[in-house]
């Protein structure tokens, strides 16, 4: 059922299954997405975390945060978790061996909704085939990355998702060194590839955009995959209370633009169409300096023989904005 | 115990003979093993499969055998393959062939002196299947050379065996294990 | 509703067939899989029941070894009977996720086909991958062949899933030498199997949605330990319910199973302790021994964990020699069943001569004979009283010999 939201006070007081009092950093972003996604619907959730900052300051024993249904296995398997979960409730119905609460739900319409999370690291890296695997099998459920484009739970090293030019701690900037040489790969645009029926970038700072996308996600059969946007107070480096200001920094520069690739297709994954839509277009387009100068962790680009990094960036982001729009505009 | 080796290439039903056989004893109420040496040749390699019956349960795991009966059914590996690797005394041989006996003899010196029995498997599965599977006949070979069953009631027993196959098949199989039955000598 | 599958009184079964219709009559609800060899034909047998009607739970063929361990955990916590089979270098892949079911009291079953570990790759039966996951706090249970490997498929859910335990259990099979084996087996019908194991009993279903529940949590300091604690407690005290289950069994079907299995023990001077099919191929070396004047038995673990330690101990009560015979490269010591045996004596106040024989790696042949060379430097040992031998030696190993102490 699609939970009908008026405005953000009224979203805001939603009855949490996601207790806020947790111990992940003042200013995470995390807290935002995950409140964000499970009060996008009233239906009940079933959650699948991977090893990383969400999973280990929200059930350490004896306590949780989670008044959901919720696993965490390993790092590298959230994926298939949650697939399995989805399988196994598919297995159950079909045998009317639900337990009667659920039964009872289902019947009114309330089928439960499978969701995995998990950080860039378990999904660009160590995750990335458990991830893969489950999409091509097609199995009903959304998969959430909480992108912040670090192994921040484990002290800030580099992943795949780490942009050019950050500084991380084991792609420290330093005198012969301006950190990340590598711009990171378009996880979006992959998961699309595997056949998704729907795919889509999101910002927690753009809180409509964002629920409207996983209401569709949750909406669609098959598996879903939303790419969040999740600005890091510890790793990027920026103060705690400007989370949401550095967010829309990336979105309003292009950075992080916010779109979805809708694949039309039947259950054995064959595609008729395919169409991306961009979802939010900045009434004027900030220089991606704005962006990487409102975080630490680019300072040194500021440097004179860094400068040229600077420019790399914006240039990767044109085109990247240039692709995104001719590819809405020929409707592929 | 009764030791049966076969000799075979891979694709040829070695496999899937020995586990015929073992199928048809084992609702006569005896204990039956069945196995192969696989490596990770693929079809067409030289490979052994091998049988034990007993009245008792069989325990005996090791791979090592003195066999009773060789089963070549594969024509080249007479010449290729050590087919009479820890031979005993009176191990019998029964060859795929088109040669005759002395022919088969005095072309592999190794079976002089040995009780060497000769029928067409290839030329029988050819015939009567289609296609060059002469598992099916050489049980038909055995079952007359060792008395181990009469031909009818072997007959039957691989018709359930085989019941999962078309009638068509499961007829031409009849026709193979009959005819290397009558042929065999 | 799947197919009764007809079933003969007797058929003709290799260990991997009969692993497969034991999954088949337990009715798992999910089992996902990725096939390496020699286990792949279990999944594929299943597969094929599946695609004839005969399964009404789902098949899911993962893209790992990994991704098919962590599938079974969290269907296992969602609420369903889950399981999986698996060999060496799959085996070795899963480690990470066996020790999270274990954690989390997911009673998973694991059907194993025993193989070498590379390198050299070998596809063949050994016991390096059984050797590898001893530790992992799993139920172990050993087969000596396809009839055993049905037998204690069939146990192992009513084992793992009885409340009182609530633990993962492997069910161990020789490669090749059981599970390409085809032999007799006496299975049970759809009807009676089902009756016998019984419903699965969900505990904490993610799937009951009205009650949440958190699975796999994080534990600090204060608190890992007394989770271990607690799951090792629970393993030690499984011995109860597994025994409850051998005796079920055995009014069931007349086959008798114990901790300990023993062959010709009671007035043996001296013993073969091993694992898998030898157990079996001893025996006969054992019989030939006797004919010989040597009093031979053969006694092995019938649960590889939890450790049958006080069974053992009085095993070996009146043995002069025994040799604890491991099929799995030790890596720069004894090996682990010379260890545990060893440990098992000298606790008990025995000192009898203690041997280990390193043998069969990547399926080399254990013949007969070789197993009656072992039974003789045992009867040397037991009539001097003391190690005449080396203490371990590499038994069928071409070349000149390798021995060490």
């Amino acid at each position: 059922m699609v939970k009908k939201i008026k405005n953000l006070k009224e979203f805001s007081l939603s009855n949490d299954r996601f207790e806020g009092a947790n111990l992940m950093c003042p200013g995470c972003s995390h807290n935002i997405i995950v409140r964000e996604v499970l009060n996008a619907t009233d239906d009940p959730i079933i959650v699948a975390t991977a090893t990383g900052c969400l999973e280990v300051c929200t059930a350490v024993y004896p306590k949780t945060s989670w008044d959901v249904s919720w696993i965490h296995i390993g790092f590298e398997n959230a994926a298939v978790a949650a697939a399995t979960v989805s399988a196994a409730y598919e297995v159950m119905k079909k045998k009317g061996k639900l337990p009667p609460a659920t039964q009872k739900m289902v019947d009114e319409g309330r089928e439960p909704k499978i969701v995995a999370f998990a950080g860039d690291g378990g999904t660009y890296d160590i995750g990335f085939q458990s991830l893969s695997g489950a999409f091509e099998r097609g199995h009903n459920f959304m998969y959430v990355c909480l992108d912040n484009e670090v192994y921040a739970n484990t002290g800030g090293q580099r992943s795949s998702s780490t942009p050019i030019g950050a500084s991380t701690t084991t792609s420290p900037a330093g005198s012969v060194s301006y950190g990340e040489k590598m711009m990171k790969k378009s996880m979006v645009e992959i998961m699309a590839d595997h056949g998704a029926p729907y795919v889509a970038q999101v910002s927690p700072s753009k809180w409509k955009d964002l629920v409207k996308k996983v209401q569709k996600g949750f909406e669609v059969n098959g598996p879903v995959y939303i790419n969040a946007q999740s600005a890091c107070t510890t790793e990027w480096k920026h103060a705690p209370e400007d989370t949401i200001e550095v967010s829309d920094l990336g979105v309003d520069s292009c950075v992080w633009p916010l779109y979805e690739i809708i694949n039309e297709r039947d259950e054995h994954g064959i595609i008729y169409s395919t169409k991306l839509n961009i979802t939010y277009r900045p009434k004027k387009k900030i220089p991606v300096e704005e962006y990487l100068a409102a975080q630490p962790r680019f300072r040194h680009l500021f440097k004179p023989e860094n400068r040229h990094i600077i420019d790399l960036w914006q240039k990767a982001v044109d085109a990247r904005w240039e692709y995104l729009q001719k590819r809405e505009e020929a409707g592929v | 115990m009764l030791e049966i080796r076969w000799h075979s290439r891979a694709g040829q039903g070695a496999v899937t003979g020995a586990k015929g056989l073992a199928d048809v004893v084992a609702n006569t109420g005896k204990y039956v093993q069945a196995f192969a040496f696989y490596g990770s040749a693929k079809r067409g390699a030289a490979m052994t499969a091998y049988n034990r019956v007993d009245d008792q349960p069989i325990l005996n795991h090791e791979k090592f055998m003195r066999p009773d009966y060789v089963l070549v059914i594969d024509p080249g590996l007479t010449y290729t393959a050590d087919i009479t690797a820890n031979e005993k005394e009176d191990t019998k041989y029964i060859i795929t062939t088109h040669l005759s006996k002395e022919e088969l003899v005095k072309s592999q010196p190794k079976l002089e002196g040995k009780e060497v029995y000769v029928v067409d498997c290839m030329q029988i599965s050819l015939d009567t299947i289609g296609r060059a599977i002469p598992n099916t006949p050489m049980l038909g070979a055995l079952m007359k050379v060792s008395g181990m069953f009469e031909l009818d009631y072997f007959k039957d027993a691989m018709k359930k065996v085989l019941s999962k196959f078309p009638q068509k098949i499961i007829d031409a199989n009849m026709a193979a294990i009959e005819r290397a039955y009558n042929e065999v000598h | 509703m799947a197919k009764k599958y007809e079933l003969n009184e007797v058929e003709v079964w290799d260990g991997n067939m009969a692993a497969a219709h034991a999954l088949r009559q337990a009715e798992v609800d999910i089992l996902a899989a990725y096939p390496i060899t020699p286990s792949t034909p279990i999944v594929q047998n299943y597969s094929k029941f599946l695609a004839d009607g005969y399964v009404d739970g789902e098949f899911i063929m993962v893209e790992s070894e990994h991704s098919a361990m962590s599938g079974c955990v969290a269907a296992s916590a969602a609420g369903v009977r889950a399981a999986t089979a698996t060999s060496s270098q799959g085996f070795a892949l899963m480690v990470e996720v066996l020790y999270q079911a274990s954690g989390m009291r997911l009673p998973i079953v694991l059907t194993v086909v025993n193989r070498a570990l590379a390198a050299p790759l070998n596809v063949n039966g050994d016991h390096s991958d059984m050797y590898l996951g001893r530790d992992a706090g799993w139920i172990n249970l050993c087969s000596y062949n396809p009839q055993e490997a049905y037998d204690l498929t069939l146990m192992a859910f009513k084992i793992g899933e009885d409340l009182n335990v609530r633990l993962p259990v492997m069910v161990h099979q020789d490669g090749f030498i059981c599970s390409h084996t085809a032999q007799n087996v006496r299975p049970l019908q759809d009807e009676e199997a089902r009756e016998f194991i019984g419903e699965y009993k969900p505990v904490n279903s993610m799937l009951d949605v009205a009650n949440p529940v958190t699975h796999g949590v994080q534990t600090e300091e204060d608190w890992h330990f007394e989770h271990k604690a607690r799951q090792h407690n629970d393993l030690m005290n499984s011995f109860g319910t597994i025994k409850d289950v051998f005796a079920e069994f055995k009014d069931r079907t007349g086959r008798e199973y114990d901790l300990v299995y023993t062959y010709k023990m009671d007035d043996a001077d001296v013993a073969i302790f091993a694992l898998g099919t030898t157990v079996e191929s001893a025996r006969i070396a054992a019989d030939q021994m006797r004919e010989k004047g040597v009093k031979a038995g053969v006694i092995s673990l019938r649960v590889l964990r939890p450790f049958p330690f006080k069974e053992i101990q009085e095993a070996l009560s009146n043995v002069k020699a025994v040799a604890a015979m491991d099929r799995s490269a030790p890596g720069g010591t004894f090996g682990a069943l010379f260890n545990e045996i060893s440990a098992a004596l000298l606790t008990a106040g025995k000192r009898p001569v203690v041997l280990n024989y390193i043998y069969g790696l990547g399926g080399r042949d254990t013949t007969i004979t070789m197993l009656k060379e072992v039974y003789e430097d045992l009867d040397k040992c037991a009539k001097a009283g003391e190690p005449v031998v080396p203490l371990q030696q590499f038994l069928g190993l071409r070349g000149p010999k390798l021995s060490f102490y």
